[in-house]
């Protein structure tokens, strides 16, 4: 199973490359003592020109994980640990700093292009107000053109004729493309794409999957791609995390992770892939919900729908351990094989 | 041949957007355009296509929530065209529909209780004793805790919202369930859960669906037969296997080829197709598909295509489906995780299994 390893460059390039790594990181919203933590102790990083698939449901965390790193978790709440970007640590930075790097160097996109576009102001005002926010030098003219540049580079049809339109004239498609040329105007660094494709059509899906792949062929951005479809980690991740209950479950190469799954969480999601078979009829479920954030399961916060959980997972939290060069799981039974008490 | 549970026949529905204030001329948008289907007792059939390409809107025309423009609707023997008044809320009463949004379809400021009540009181059913144990007889079939009846909706999760919305489906006994999309609001765990009752509680009452969806994985997996439809037609029709292992429409091979496989070494195998949907007010001349169709030719940009019968219960709407490749298939997910992840989501499988059987018992037990 180790054989896709090989290929991976050593630590030192990695590090080289690495333009933004997340450290122990631990979210807490509110005020009150203690509060509810939503992500807790992630450790995640991501290389120029390379994807991280993070995969995981809705309340998992994926999401707070993503408004961490762009500084939008909305107060009260509570950072600790590290966001490296660039040397610095975001957690550190000034405000004015981070109104910098948001949207300029760090972007995101988000799952419904249609409620994060503004109904009432044209696909293009809403580029160039980005752009305008971090450059007040050029003239509009020249903004406008790069706008228009932008439209092109996410191959929107007619892309002069979209700058003049609203949101409500474009398909869901087309308002996907003009979110991620509104994201990639500045040029960013890191692209945070929250769900991109999940309100979309297949087709669509698979179009804009594409594009996101060109454009960083093009730009050699770093993309963290939150999902919770693993066919869509598996089309377009190099580096996969998946994440329950504010915590990564399993940390693999994208390769590593579909040849040598190894957390029951990882195996359920798998499994409950629908698909044609003759023997089963039943897909395989992970039985019972998410545990709501203020009242996690103490030990093994999987333990409660864990198949295959013992006593020890009900006590004892799982560390994420290394089980392979770049492959680490956090449970106290990985891997499952079969017969296994 | 024997007549389905539903005969759809040459179903229609335009709708009349007036463009100009001055010119007058008025524009047709036809959303669902000359369909026919039937389904058969006990049977799922999924009417299949993406955004905009009329499968909602033929389902509620076969339930006579919206008015077809043209076409016929006969449900178990009968026209149900001319229904009105008292003889159509009867003829609901056998046709339920389970929504997609859970959030959106249950009224929040009614318990459980009462919004599974109310289409008994509606439908003029039992009295209070037998309604009570009716409730609870179904809360317990779609695995909902009776204890749960006084909760309001917000008190829920979307996977136990969704059951809510099944209960509220199933409790009047109907024979046929629309189902429309009711899995692609949910999680994926959520969703196999949801799937898996659906099929449950097929088995165990007999129920027709017609399963609306623009997943065909889910799909694959639910239903006995296949439509897609695109721009308001249907454009093929198979029972699963066939459709599955052998697709005939190009249109067909789009969707089945974008759907994204968890396997990194099956990247890049699509079937790209060019440009956007038209638009349905100015449907292109010919084939719908053609602007689209990596295969058309000068004849599809000038004939639409009819849907024409090939082998038993498939057919077609096109002009070069004789013509396409041979399909390379669309592998099963579970062909293509490696070994080590068959073998463990194998051992998952046996696992569940063995606990499967409690919770069965205690649904069995609750049985009429």
């Amino acid at each position: 199973m180790s054989l896709t390893m090989t290929s991976r460059p050593s630590a030192g390039v990695e590090r080289h490359d690495e333009i933004l790594s997340i450290k122990q990181l631990r979210t807490t919203l509110g005020s009150r003592p203690g509060g509810v933590t939503v992500v807790d102790g992630v450790d995640l990083s991501v290389r120029r020109g390379k994807t991280l698939g993070i995969v995981g449901e809705s309340g998992c965390g994926k999401s707070m994980l993503s408004l961490s790193v762009m500084g939008l978790v909305p107060p009260p709440c509570r950072l600790e640990g590290r966001i490296e970007f660039s040397g610095r640590n975001l957690l550190d930075v000034s405000p004015a700093e981070m109104r910098r790097i948001r949207g300029n160097r760090i972007a995101m996109i988000f799952q419904e292009p249609m409620t994060s576009l503004n109904p009432v102001l044209t696909v293009g005002f809403q580029i160039v107000e980005a752009m305008r926010a971090h450059d007040r030098k050029s003239s509009y003219e020249v903004l406008r053109r790069r706008a228009i540049e932008a439209l092109v580079q996410v191959r929107m049809p007619a892309a002069e004729r979209r700058f003049d339109e609203y949101p409500h004239q474009l398909s869901g498609g087309m308002r996907q493309r003009a979110a991620i040329a509104m994201a990639l105007s500045c040029k960013p660094e890191v692209l945070i794409a929250d769900e991109p494709t999940t309100a979309l059509d297949v087709t669509v899906q698979a179009e804009i999957l594409d594009l996101l792949r060109d454009l960083q062929q093009e730009t050699n951005m770093a993309i963290v791609l939150i999902t919770h479809d693993l066919g869509v980690v598996a089309q377009v991740a190099d580096e996969v995390a998946v994440m329950y209950a504010g915590r990564i479950a399993e940390k693999a190469s994208c390769d590593a992770l579909f040849a040598d799954p190894q957390h029951p969480y990882t195996l359920g999601l798998l499994g409950s892939i629908p698909r044609m078979d003759q023997a089963a009829t039943r897909l395989l479920a992970i039985d019972g919900v998410v545990p709501p954030v203020a009242s996690m399961p103490p030990g093994c916060r999987f333990h409660p729908r864990c198949v295959f959980s013992g006593q020890e997972c009900t006590r004892q939290r799982p560390e994420l351990t290394a089980v392979a060069d770049g492959h680490a799981v956090a449970c106290l039974k990985a891997p499952i094989e079969e017969g296994q008490s | 041949m024997t007549e389905g549970l539903l005969e759809v026949r040459d179903l229609s529905k335009t709708y009349t957007i007036s463009q100009s204030l001055i010119t007058r001329r008025k524009q047709v948008l036809r959303a669902v355009d000359g369909v026919s289907f039937s389904l058969k007792r006990g049977e799922t059939l999924a009417l299949v296509g993406e955004s905009g390409c009329g499968k909602s809107t033929t389902a509620r025309l076969a339930m006579r929530l919206i008015e077809p423009s043209a076409g016929t609707v006969r449900f178990d023997g009968s026209d149900i065209g001319g229904l009105r008044g008292a003889p159509l809320r009867r003829f609901r009463r056998h046709m339920q529909i389970i929504f997609q949004d859970p959030f959106a379809s249950l009224n929040p400021g009614m318990t459980v209780w009462q919004t599974l009540e109310e289409p008994l009181i509606v439908n003029d059913l039992g009295n209070q004793a037998t309604r009570r144990a009716r409730i609870d007889e179904v809360m317990r079939q779609v695995g909902l805790a009776p204890e749960y009846a006084g909760r309001y909706p917000h008190e829920f999760s979307g996977g136990q919202r969704q059951r809510i919305g099944i209960a509220r489906a199933l409790i009047v006994r109907p024979q046929l369930v629309v189902c429309d999309e009711p899995v692609s609001a949910l999680d994926v765990s959520i969703q196999a859960q949801v799937i898996n009752l659906l099929g449950d509680l097929q088995a165990q009452l007999g129920l027709s669906y017609l399963f609306i969806s623009h997943d065909l994985a889910v799909v694959k997996h639910i239903s006995d037969r296949v439509a897609v439809m695109y721009l308001g037609k249907i454009i093929e029709t198979a029972p699963k296997r066939d459709f599955f292992a052998m697709p005939r429409h190009p249109y067909s091979r789009a969707l089945l080829s974008a759907i994204p496989q968890p396997n990194p070494r099956e990247r890049l195998n699509r079937m790209a197709l060019s440009g956007e949907i038209p638009n349905p007010i100015d449907l292109p001349q010919g084939c719908r598909f053609h602007p689209r169709c990596p295969f058309a030719v000068d004849r599809c940009r000038k004939e639409e295509p009819t849907l024409a019968e090939i082998g038993t219960d498939a057919a077609v709407a096109c002009h070069r489906a004789a013509d396409l490749p041979d399909w390379e298939g669309s592998p099963d997910p579970l062909d293509i995780l490696s070994p080590a992840a068959r073998r463990r989501v194998a051992a998952y499988a046996a696992r569940t299994r063995q606990q499967l059987p409690t919770i069965h018992n205690s649904q069995d037990a609750s049985e009429v």
